[in-house]
C-alpha cells in the first residue's frame, strides 16, 4: 500500500510542488484564523475574568458585582455557621500606587502600581512557621527579622510584598527593612514589610508577582473605606448540596448581596461580549470553509490529472478501497502540514492583533495576561485536528469519483457519470441554507437569543458562496456578449474561459466576494458609526482638560480613582498664585463609573455634577445636544437619566423605577429623562454624583473634566493646572490628547477587523493564482495552438491577466452587491439588537471605490504567476500528442 | 524560401539528452508540396516545428524567406507564424469556445483586423473548404473531416507563403483523407506557396511533388514524385 502511495502520490507531488504548497498554505491560512481567534477569545474571556471577578478561589461569590459589600456582612454569615460551607475568603483587591519606586514623575511617564489583595491573614500562624504554602499555589517566606520588625513597627500596617516588587527595591537599592508608602486616591499610608510571597500558578496567577498581600480590615483602611470589601468568595463543604448551600444564603443576605456562580458571570460575560466572540468565530470559520473549497478546487484538479494513472491502476488491479485510500492519505498528509504550518501562523496572528489593543485592555486590568495568549496542547491537537479534516473533507468527493470510476472509462477519458448528482445536491445544499438563513432571521424572536441572527447570517452567506459558482456563470454568460462584441480577442477568449469552468473559478470568485463585501460592510457600518459618535463626543464633551489618576484607556474604568477633594484644590487655583487672585479655573465636573447589575445584564452608570455639567456644556457647546435639559432635573433626590439604548434594550421608559445594587443592598431610582450616549452598548445610567456618593458610599473620582477660564489667559491657567496635578501624581490630558486617544482605539479596533479581511483576501488571492495555474495548465494545448497561428507571448500574458481581472471585476460587483445588504443587516438587525444603537445606513462609497481597486489590482496581480507559466510556455511540447 | 542549413535539435531530458534532428540540411521553394515521411520518433514533426518558427534549431539556421528565424524576437516569429504560414495538426486544431468562423477569424483578429472584416474573409476562407454552411457551429457539433477543413481553411485566411501540416489525416478515414488531401494539392502556386505534410501513409505521400524520407533524424533520401508513379494522383483523387 505505501509502495504506491510512494510512486504515485509522493511523485506527483513532488512534480506539482507548487500546486502542493498551494494546498498546504490555504490550510495553513484557515487554520492560522481559527487558532488565532481561539487565542484572542481566551484573551478576552480572562480578561474579562480578571475584570469581573479576579481571583476568584471556591465554587462561588457572594458580591454587589464592582461595588463591594460590607464586612459585617461576613460575621453574619459566620455566626451562626450556615450548613455545608466550608470557607468564607473576604478579599479586597485594588490597585495602589508605589511612589517610593517611581520618584522622578513626570506628567506622562507610567507609574509603578501594584495590586493590594486584602485578605484574612493568621498572624499565629506566621509566627510559628518561617515559610509556608497559602491556598491556591501562594507561597509565602518571611524574613528571618520578621519579629524585629514587629517591634519596631508596630502602628504600620504589615504587609507582604510581592517577589517582582521585592526584587525591584533591591536593584534599586532600597532598604526593605523600613516602612514604605503606599498610595491610593492621594491617601498615602506607610506600610513594613515582614516578607515575600510568590504566586506562580491558581488565579492569581494572572496578577504576576506585583502584589501587595494585607491583612483585611487594615486593607480597607489603607483604601479609605473602612469595614467594606469586595467581595467574600464561598467554598462548600464535600458532599454538601450546592442549590440547598445557595438558597440558604440568599435567604440569609436578603437584598444586601447577591450570591454569584461562575454560571452567572460566564452568562454575564457572554452578555457582553458573546457579539463579538460570534463574530469571531464566523470569520475563522468563513476562512476554513474558503479554505476548504480551495482544498476541494486543487484536490479535484489532482484527481482529473491523475484519472488516467488511476485507470491504469484499477486495469492493473488496484482495488476501489485502495484507490480512496490512496487520496485520502495524501489529502491528510498535505493537511498535516498545512495545520503545523497553521499553528505559528495563528499565533503570530494573535500576537499582532493582541499588539493592536494591548494597551488599552492591560490598562484596565489587574493582571498580566501573557499566559493566555498560548495555545495550551488540547487546543494545539484541535487545530490540527480541524486542518486534517479540512483536507479530507475536501478530498472526500474526488476520492470517491476516482475510486468509483469505471477503470475503461478512465482509460478512454470518457467523461464521468458523477456529475449530475452532484450538480443536484450542490443546488439542493445552496437553497436549503440560502432560505434556511432567511427563516432563521424571520422567526429569530422566538429562537434562542443570537441563534436567528447570527446563525440566520452564517446560513445565508455560505449558502450565497456555495451558489457563487452559478452566480458565477451568470454573470460571466451576461459579460460574454459584451466581451465579445467591445473588447480585444484576448478579453474575449479569457470571458469564454471564464464561462467553460464556473466550478473552478466559481470560488475563488466566491472567496474575493466574500473579501470585498466584509471590507464594504465593515467601512459602512465603520462611517455610519463615525459620524454620530464623533458628533455626539463633540457636543457632549465640551471641557478643555481631563484629569486622571491613570492613563486614558483606563480614563472610563474604575481602577485608578482619585480623591474628592481634587475638585477643591483645582478651584482654588489661581494665575498669580495667590488665594485671592484671579481663578485659573470656571468649573471643574468629577465623574465615577460604576458597572452595575441590572436583570442580569452588566450596564454603565456614570455619576458626575450634573448641575456644573449641564451649565459648563451650555456655555461652551455651540450646539449642545438635545437632552442637555434633562441634567437639570438631577436634583431631586432617587432619579436618574437613562440613554436611549438603555431604554430600547431594557424596555423602561420615563417615570420607571430602575432597582440596582448598592453595598448595603438594592437601590431604585427613578427615570427623570432620556438622554443621548454611546459610551456602553448594553445602556448608560446617569446621576448626580453627590447623590451617588451618599446612596452608593462612595465618594471617590474617576475622571475630572476641567473648563479653564475662556479668555486670554487659558494656557497660563493650563499650565498651573498640570503643573498642580502633576504633584499628586495625577495625569492632564487636553482636549486635543483626547481627541486623539479616541480617533486611535477606533482605528485599532478597524486595523483588527481588516486584519480578518486581509485574511480573506490573501486566501482569495492565492484561489486565484492556483484556479488560473490550473487553467493555464489544462489549456496548455489551446494556448500553444493560439501561439502557433501567431499570438504573441504579448497576446498570452493579456488573455491571461484579462481572465484574472474578470474575476477581481465579478467578485467585485459581487461582493458589493452583498456588502451593502450586509452593511444594512448588521447596522439595523445585529448591532441594533445588541446594543439599541439606532444609526443612519451611510454608503461607503469612497471606501467602495478604493476596495474595489485593490480587488481588481490583487487580482491582476495573483495572475501574474499562472499568466508568466503561460508565456513561458515552449509551443512545440504544448501542441505535441501525448 | 523556406531552408534548413547544417540544423541539429537536441532535446534535453534531465540528463538524457535527445538528438531528434543531426544535421539536416532541406530547402523548400514555392510551388512545391514536400511529403515528409519516416519511422516514428525519427524527428519529422521537429522539423516541421523548426521550418514553421515554432522552435529554434540548437544549431544550425533555419531560414524563411532568407530570413534567420534564431535572430529574430519572439514577437517576430509570432508576427511571421500569424501572417506568413498556416498549421494544420493531427488533433485539436480548433478552439473549443469559439466557432467555425471565429476559430477560422482567429489569425486576422489577433492582428487587429477589424471584426467585420475579418469574419468577411473567414467567411470567403471557409466556403473555399465546402465548409461555409458550418460556419456558426462549434468544433464540438463537427466530425473530424470538417474540423480538418475548417483547420485548413484558417492555415488559408492570412493567404501564407507556406502551409505546414503534421499528419492532417492521421486519424480520418480514407474517403475524407482524400478529401482533405486533395484540398491541399491544389494549395501550392509557384512563386506564392508552398506545402509541406508529415505523413505515415505512403498513398497520401503520393499527393506531394516531392518525397522526403527521415529515420533517426538524419534525411534518408529526397526525390522528386513523377506523376506517373504506379499510385498517382489521378487514380487516389475522387470525382467531386
Ligand atoms: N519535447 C521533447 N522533449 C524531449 N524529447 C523530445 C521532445 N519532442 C520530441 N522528442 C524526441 O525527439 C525525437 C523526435 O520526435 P518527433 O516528435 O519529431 O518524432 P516524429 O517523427 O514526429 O514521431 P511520430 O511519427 O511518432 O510523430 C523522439 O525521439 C522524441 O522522443
Ligand atoms: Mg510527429
Amino acid at each position: 500500500m505505501f509502495g504506491i502511495f510512494r510512486s504515485l502520490s509522493v511523485r506527483y507531488l513532488c512534480q506539482h510542488w507548487d500546486r502542493a504548497l498551494l494546498i498546504v498554505f490555504s490550510i495553513a491560512l484557515g487554520v492560522g484564523t481559527l487558532v488565532s481567534t481561539r487565542i484572542l477569545t481566551n484573551y478576552l474571556d480572562a480578561g474579562l475574568q480578571d475584570t469581573i471577578a479576579p481571583l476568584r478561589i471556591g465554587d462561588f461569590t457572594i458580591s454587589n458585582g464592582e461595588i463591594g459589600v460590607r464586612l459585617e456582612l461576613l460575621r453574619e454569615l459566620r455566626e451562626p455557621p450556615i450548613e455545608g460551607i466550608e470557607t468564607l475568603s473576604p478579599l479586597l483587591l485594588d490597585r495602589v500606587e508605589l511612589p517610593w519606586l517611581n520618584p522622578n514623575i513626570t506628567l506622562h511617564s507610567a507609574r509603578r502600581k501594584a495590586v493590594l489583595i486584602g485578605v484574612e491573614l493568621e498572624y499565629s500562624d506566621l509566627r510559628t512557621n518561617l515559610q509556608g504554602q497559602a491556598r491556591e499555589g501562594v507561597r509565602w517566606e518571611l524574613f528571618p527579622d520578621f519579629w524585629k520588625r514587629l517591634l519596631l513597627y508596630p502602628t504600620q500596617p504589615k504587609v507582604l510584598i510581592g517577589r517582582a516588587i521585592y526584587e525591584d527595591m533591591q536593584a534599586k537599592g532600597l532598604a526593605t527593612d523600613k516602612p514604605f508608602p503606599i498610595r491610593f486616591a492621594q491617601q498615602t499610608t506607610e506600610v513594613i514589610a515582614l516578607g515575600v510571597i510568590d504566586i506562580d500558578e491558581g488565579p492569581a496567577a494572572t496578577l504576576g508577582r506585583n502584589v501587595l498581600g494585607i491583612e483585611l480590615e487594615t486593607a480597607t483602611k489603607v483604601v479609605g473605606r473602612p469595614g467594606q470589601i469586595d467581595r467574600i468568595d464561598v467554598k462548600l463543604a464535600p458532599g454538601a448540596d450546592r442549590a440547598t448551600v445557595i438558597a440558604a444564603l440568599q435567604r440569609r443576605l436578603g437584598n444586601r448581596a447577591e450570591v454569584v456562580t461562575p454560571e452567572d458571570e460566564a452568562k454575564a460575560n457572554d452578555d457582553l461580549v458573546g457579539g463579538l466572540k460570534l463574530g469571531f468565530l464566523a470569520c475563522s470559520f468563513g476562512a476554513i470553509v474558503i479554505g476548504l473549497f480551495l482544498v476541494y478546487n486543487a484536490l479535484s484538479v489532482s484527481v482529473a490529472e491523475r484519472r488516467h494513472d488511476i485507470g491504469v491502476m484499477r486495469s492493473l488491479g488496484a482495488t476501489r478501497w485502495q484507490i480512496g485510500w490512496l487520496f485520502t492519505a495524501e489529502a491528510l498528509s498535505l493537511g498535516f502540514a498545512g495545520a503545523l504550518l497553521g499553528i505559528p501562523l495563528g499565533h503570530w496572528l494573535a500576537d499582532f492583533a493582541l499588539n493592536l489593543v494591548k494597551e488599552e485592555i492591560q490598562d484596565v486590568m489587574f493582571g498580566d495576561l501573557q499566559t493566555a495568549t498560548r495555545l495550551q496542547g488540547r487546543s494545539v491537537l484541535a487545530a490540527l485536528a480541524v486542518g486534517m479534516a479540512t483536507a479530507l473533507f475536501a478530498a472526500l468527493v474526488p476520492a470517491m469519483q476516482a475510486a468509483a470510476d469505471e477503470p475503461a472509462d478512465a482509460v478512454r477519458r470518457a467523461p464521468s457519470s458523477a456529475g449530475r448528482w452532484a450538480r443536484l445536491l450542490h443546488r439542493l445544499c445552496c437553497l436549503v441554507l440560502i432560505f434556511g438563513g432567511i427563516a432563521l432571521v424571520a422567526f429569530r424572536h422566538d429562537l434562542p437569543h443570537r441563534i436567528g441572527s447570527y446563525g440566520g447570517m452564517v446560513c445565508f452567506l455560505t449558502g450565497n458562496l456555495l451558489a457563487m459558482p452559478l452566480y458565477v456563470a451568470w454573470m460571466a454568460r451576461l459579460l460574454q456578449p459584451l466581451a465579445r462584441n467591445f473588447l480585444g480577442v484576448e478579453a474575449r477568449l479569457a470571458a469564454d474561459n471564464l464561462l467553460r469552468s464556473p466550478g473552478r473559478t466559481g470560488v475563488v470568485i466566491g472567496a474575493l466576494a466574500a473579501g470585498v463585501a466584509l471590507m464594504v460592510q465593515i467601512a459602512g457600518v465603520g462611517r455610519s458609526n463615525q459620524e454620530p459618535v464623533e458628533d455626539w463626543l463633540e457636543r457632549g464633551i465640551t471641557a478643555d482638560l481631563f484629569v486622571l489618576g491613570g492613563s486614558l484607556a483606563g480614563s472610563t474604568s474604575s481602577v485608578d480613582p482619585m480623591s474628592s477633594d481634587i475638585a477643591t484644590q483645582l478651584k482654588a487655583l489661581t494665575l498669580d498664585g495667590n488665594s485671592d487672585g484671579p481663578k485659573a479655573v470656571e468649573t471643574v465636573v468629577g465623574l465615577r463609573f460604576y458597572r452595575p447589575k441590572f436583570r442580569e445584564t452588566i450596564v454603565f452608570l456614570i455619576a458626575l455634577d450634573a448641575q456644573a455639567y449641564y451649565e459648563a456644556t451650555m456655555a461652551r457647546a455651540s450646539q449642545p445636544l438635545a437632552h442637555l435639559e434633562a441634567y437639570t432635573r438631577l436634583r431631586e433626590p432617587h432619579t436618574v437619566l437613562i440613554s436611549d439604548n438603555f431604554a430600547y434594550k431594557h424596555r423602561v421608559q420615563v417615570g420607571d423605577v430602575l432597582t440596582i445594587p448598592g453595598r448595603a443592598g438594592t437601590i431604585d431610582l427613578k427615570i427623570v429623562g432620556l438622554i443621548q450616549d454611546y459610551s456602553w452598548n448594553k445602556g448608560t445610567l446617569v446621576m448626580d454624583r453627590k447623590e451617588y456618593a451618599r446612596l452608593f458610599e462612595d465618594d471617590l473620582v474617576d475622571s475630572y473634566h476641567v473648563f479653564l477660564r475662556n479668555d486670554s489667559h487659558k494656557p497660563q491657567a493650563k499650565a498651573i493646572v498640570e503643573s498642580a496635578m502633576s504633584r499628586q501624581a495625577l495625569f492632564v490630558q487636553d482636549r486635543e490628547a483626547l481627541r486623539q486617544y479616541i480617533a486611535g482605539v477606533i482605528r485599532r479596533i478597524y486595523q483588527l477587523a481588516y486584519m480578518q479581511q486581509v485574511i480573506v483576501g490573501i486566501v482569495a488571492a492565492l484561489g486565484v493564482v492556483t484556479a488560473l495555474l490550473i487553467s493555464v495548465l489544462q489549456r496548455r494545448r489551446e494556448l500553444g495552438l493560439l501561439r502557433a497561428v501567431g499570438a504573441t507571448q504579448g497576446q498570452v500574458l493579456k488573455s491571461v491577466l484579462a481572465e484574472a481581472m474578470l474575476m477581481g471585476i465579478i467578485g467585485t460587483i459581487l461582493g458589493i452587491a452583498i456588502g451593502l445588504p450586509m452593511e444594512w443587516y448588521v447596522l439595523r438587525i445585529v448591532l441594533y439588537e445588541e446594543s439599541g444603537f439606532f444609526f443612519e445606513m451611510l454608503i461607503p462609497w469612497r471606501e467602495a471605490l478604493s476596495i474595489s481597486l485593490i480587488a481588481v489590482i490583487t487580482a491582476a496581480l495573483a495572475g501574474l504567476v499562472p499568466a508568466i507559466h503561460a508565456v513561458r510556455l515552449r509551443i512545440a511540447e504544448a501542441i505535441a500528442y501525448e | 524560401m523556406m531552408e534548413l542549413v547544417e540544423v541539429t535539435k537536441v532535446y534535453q531530458q534531465g540528463r538524457r539528452s535527445v538528438q531528434a534532428v543531426q544535421g539536416v540540411s532541406l530547402r523548400i521553394d514555392t510551388g512545391e508540396f514536400v511529403s515528409i515521411m519516416g519511422p516514428s520518433g525519427s524527428g519529422k514533426s521537429t522539423l516541421l516545428h523548426l521550418l514553421g518558427a515554432l522552435d529554434t534549431p540548437t544549431s544550425g539556421r533555419a531560414l524563411f524567406q532568407g530570413q534567420d528565424l534564431q535572430a529574430m524576437t519572439d514577437r517576430k516569429r509570432s508576427l511571421l507564424r500569424r501572417n506568413c504560414i498556416g498549421f494544420v495538426f493531427q488533433f485539436f486544431n480548433l478552439l473549443p469556445t469559439l466557432t467555425a468562423v471565429e476559430n477560422v477569424a482567429l489569425p486576422l483578429l489577433l492582428g487587429g483586423e477589424r471584426r467585420s472584416l475579418a469574419t468577411k474573409r473567414a467567411c470567403e476562407s471557409l466556403e473555399r473548404v465546402g465548409m461555409a454552411h458550418r460556419k456558426d457551429h462549434f468544433p464540438e457539433e463537427m466530425s473530424g473531416g470538417e474540423m480538418q477543413r475548417v483547420a485548413v481553411a484558417r492555415a488559408l485566411v492570412t493567404n501564407p507563403e507556406a502551409v505546414l501540416c503534421d499528419e492532417p489525416t492521421g486519424n480520418l478515414d480514407s474517403a475524407t483523407s482524400r478529401e482533405i488531401l486533395t484540398l491541399l494539392s491544389e494549395l501550392p502556386e509557384p512563386g506564392k506557396r508552398s506545402v509541406v505534410m508529415v505523413t505515415h501513409d505512403p498513398t497520401a505521400a503520393q499527393y506531394g511533388t516531392r518525397l522526403v524520407r527521415v529515420s533517426d533524424g538524419r534525411l534518408d533520401s529526397d526525390e522528386p514524385i513523377s506523376s506517373h508513379s504506379p499510385v498517382s494522383r489521378e487514380r487516389l483523387a475522387v470525382p467531386h
